[in-house]
């Protein structure tokens, strides 16, 4: 690469100097070289006439070719921003890569990858589960309205969701409506069969939460 | 590709030095060569660079740090040039173009004086590929490239803005080609009549691009920054204008050199003035001194060493000037009431206002270095700027159509009264309809004064009869273009000065806070919110706002928006507007907050009347311009060829 880059710029300080020497004096076809040479020359020290082009086509290729388990953080994003453009309408690789921001801290992005997902699929549960946890860590652990209104629809599409039942209720409980909250709960105790042993881990759920919430 | 870019740059800087020596030995075949082998060297630099950003090249650091996959292909290639290092690559290649546009098409019977030009080109080729290949490379590698960059800045990502850099910079970059050919006029010490044939159509090539690049501007300004106006005196608009200004003043100069050999010295100082407000502009606008979306470049060393190329090259030039100046020879005599005394007014004038907006735009940083915090602001310039440019405006009509060396001072008490008519009909008017300060009033007479005083110069010109309506028609259809170029630019003044006094005076604004199904009444529009939703682009991610405007039977929706690039970490606001032809209902998206536990979304909706003919009159000027560039066309009618001298 080096070798190709100098000749050609050798070649051309020669073909320059030969056009002004041929209908110039001899002392601006020797100004021409001169600082033709200058140039190659500090091209020579400042440049990085071995670094090959990089570009992403190629590194996207590699990417590709390679297994998924084996990618960084930034690798695995860039793969899935990748697929976000083969799969427009697939909400997968939007959903990962809210995952990949909720690892790195991003809940931001996160929230907003999330989004995406559930724009292609508004029922796509784990893109709802996501959104509201992700909405929960940015209120700093509380359960804002947002969070529980996605909470409530993620339940109600699928009651065995029982976490996400239970935390809809909380945000009623530290929105101020425990009323609210009591009815949330009573009802999917109710959706609970006589002796499914989810029962007294949701109400250790509820009892501590009343606690918590009570406590100054 | 990327490093025989580098490799063409460097040969473009060492074929410049050649192309410098060459020239001033004057050798016009060897410098017209070099600049044209430098201009293509630096074409093949640019593309490689434009390559890596269309491929995403992030072994560039240029590339890793202004863009990113996901951008939209057209904004791959307009990052190139939205950034510090990649618009100096710009610069350097524009600059280089002319040079090798001189070495083509520069053709007098003059060789030296040619050869001069191209080789004071060439220096300036130097100066500028020393600064961008030793402070501000484009070309730097990275040994870990990243696999996603950080993408472009995205104000920056609108087709006007696209456009914008490039414009500005034919324009800047084309007055060092003006200053070139001053240059080597003033080493011969002959600026003459000769030479301003040979500089008006590239002082004109500088001018049409450096209006329309303002206009491009301020036109993104108006839609993309959501504050509803279009010009904000903020330092970096004011630092195009200023060499705008003065290349006004160096057209109208360029007329009495050509027409008459007279103000030789005044009109080489306006091409040395031009250029070096050409740089200061660059300076102000790339040393980090100012805040603003343009001020890429905020490392002092950079700042330092463009502060030293503004003063060792208009130094050099001034000095040169001063030089030589003496030597000059001067036209024959004038009168003060005659073309020469008016444009001399219109020179004057013009260098007044440049300097009061120089001051306006240096004094903050000047009080800033003293220790003091001031800002200068619109009511400065409206206090001095406009009463000025106002004043020389009005005369516009009355002198356009003096005689050379001496005219008849009669006729301008008539046209003083006719203008005093109009003003007071305007003020009656004006009064009527609404209340209108007596300021407005005057300015919109001023704007129907242009418009009305453009066509009866036509008029005049082609000897226009009442009696032959058809025959007049055709004698002014065939006048020089050169002549239909100062009318349509004469008369898009005008009309830019009636769309800015309607639109600042009657615009109306109304901050809203606004609910779903909310409603709101901005200048007789009801605007319903009907509701919010979340929506994503290829590389951001946005709260769209739906509006419906409605008044009388009229229905529209208005789609303003929030957006995120995530890239960036940068919110934008997308304005939504509907045109109504006499003016533009503008709707700005704002903030997002709860009341009584229900989200309300705050809109700033502006009503601009008028407003497109601020935009409609730039591009009247500039077309004014493209009219008086294109090469006369020979005249046919004996008539019009007495009456039609510029």
């Amino acid at each position: 690469m080096a070798v190709i880059v100098f000749v050609l710029g050798g070649l051309a300080v020669i073909g320059v100097t030969a056009l002004v020497l041929r209908q110039s004096g001899r002392a601006s076809a020797i100004a021409t070289g001169l600082a033709g040479a200058a140039g190659l020359a500090a091209y020579a020290a400042i440049g990085s006439p071995a670094a090959p082009d990089l570009p992403f086509s190629e590194r996207a290729a590699e990417l590709a070719s390679r297994d998924a388990r084996d990618l960084s953080p930034a690798e695995t994003l860039a793969r899935l921003e990748l697929l976000v453009r083969e799969r427009p309408d697939d909400p997968q690789p939007h959903f990962f890569i809210g995952e990949v921001m909720k690892a790195q801290g991003r809940d931001d992005d996160a929230v907003r990858a999330y989004q995406s997902a559930l724009r292609r699929d508004s029922r796509f549960a784990p893109a709802l589960e996501g959104l509201a946890d992700a909405l929960v860590r940015l209120e700093g652990g509380r359960v804002g309205a947002d969070a529980q209104r996605v909470y409530a629809q993620l339940y109600a599409e699928d009651p065995a969701r029982l976490r996400a039942g239970f935390l809809a209720g909380l945000g009623l409980l530290q929105a101020g409506d425990p009323d609210a909250a009591d009815a949330a709960w009573a009802s999917m105790r109710a959706n609970l069969e006589a002796g499914d042993p989810r029962q007294a881990m949701l109400d250790a759920w509820i009892d501590a939460a009343k606690t918590e919430t009570a406590a100054p | 590709m990327i490093e025989i870019g580098h490799l063409a740059a460097f040969l473009a800087f060492g074929f410049s030095i050649a192309q410098g020596w060459t020239g001033l030995s004057g050798d016009r075949e060897a410098a017209g060569r070099l600049a044209l082998s430098a201009f293509a060297a630096m074409a093949i630099a640019f593309a490689a660079l434009v390559l890596a950003f269309a491929r995403s090249d992030f072994s560039v650091e240029l590339v890793a740090e202004h863009s990113s996959t996901l951008k939209p292909f057209i904004y791959k290639l307009a990052g190139t040039w939205g950034n510090h290092e990649g618009s100096m690559a710009m610069w350097c290649l524009v600059t280089l173009g002319f040079g090798a546009a001189g070495a083509a098409w520069l053709r007098t019977d003059r060789q030296v004086f040619e050869a001069r030009a191209i080789g004071v080109q060439g220096l300036l080729g130097v100066g500028a590929l020393a600064y961008l290949l030793f402070a501000s490379s484009p070309f730097l590698r990275l040994d870990a490239p990243p696999l996603q960059g950080s993408g472009l800045n995205p104000l920056l990502q609108d087709p006007a803005l696209a456009a914008h850099p490039p414009m500005l910079y034919l324009g800047y970059v084309g007055y060092s080609f003006v200053f070139a050919l001053a240059a080597a006029g003033l080493m011969e010490a002959r600026i003459d009549r000769d030479w301003a044939k040979i500089v008006r159509p590239w002082a004109m090539a500088a001018w049409v691009p450096l209006t329309l690049g303002i206009a491009l501007g301020s036109y993104w300004a108006y839609y993309e920054l959501g504050w509803g106006g279009w010009w904000f005196w903020d330092p970096v608009e004011n630092a195009s204008f200023m060499p705008w200004l003065v290349g006004s003043a160096l057209l109208h100069s360029i007329i009495v050199t050509e027409k008459r050999g007279g103000f030789a010295a005044w009109t080489a100082l306006l091409a040395v003035l031009t250029f070096c407000f050409s740089i200061l502009g660059a300076f102000l606008v790339r040393s980090g001194v100012l805040t603003s979306v343009h001020a890429f470049a905020v490392d002092p060393l950079r700042g330092g060493l463009l502060l030293t190329g503004l003063i060792v090259y208009g130094g050099a030039a001034l000095a040169l000037f001063a030089w030589r100046a003496p030597a000059l020879k001067g036209g024959p005599a004038w009168a003060l009431v005659s073309r020469e005394g008016a444009l001399m007014l219109n020179n004057l004038v013009i260098a007044a206002a440049t300097a009061t907006v120089l001051l306006g735009t240096l004094f903050p940083l000047i009080a800033e270095a003293a220790g003091r915090q001031m800002s200068v602001g619109e009511p400065y310039f409206n206090l001095t700027f406009a009463p000025m440019m106002a004043a020389l405006l009005a005369f516009l009509p009355v002198v356009q159509g003096w005689s050379w060396g001496k005219a008849d001072a009669g006729a301008l008490l008539r046209w003083i009264g006719g203008f005093a008519v109009l003003f007071l009909a305007m003020r009656l008017l004006a009064g009527v309809l609404r209340e209108f300060p007596a300021g407005a009033a005057l300015g919109v007479a001023l704007g129907y004064w242009l418009i009305f005083g453009a066509l009866v110069e036509v008029g005049r010109r082609g000897l226009w009869e009442w009696r032959a309506v058809g025959p007049s028609l055709r004698r002014c259809l065939r006048l020089p273009r050169r002549v239909w170029g100062m009318t349509l630019a004469h008369a898009g003044v005008g009309v830019f000065i009636l769309g800015a006094v309607v639109e600042t005076t009657a615009r109306e604004t109304r901050t809203v806070g606004l609910a779903a199904g909310g409603s709101a009444v901005v200048a007789g529009w009801t605007l319903t919110l009907e509701g919010v939703r979340a929506i994503e682009g290829p590389n951001w991610y946005a709260d769209e706002a739906r509006l419906i405007a409605a008044k009388g039977d009229r229905q529209v929706v208005l789609e303003p928006q929030k957006r995120f690039y995530p890239a960036a970490r940068m919110p934008t606001t997308e304005t939504a507007i509907h045109r109504t032809g006499t003016g533009d209902l503008y709707a700005a998206f704002g903030d997002r907050r709860e009341v009584d536990g229900e989200p309300v979304w705050t809109f700033s909706v502006y009503y601009n009347p008028w407003i497109d003919m601020v935009f409609g009159g730039v591009v009247l000027i500039a077309l004014g311009g493209v009219f008086s560039w294109v090469p006369r066309r020979r005249r046919v009618d004996a008539p019009v060829r007495e009456a039609a001298t510029t």
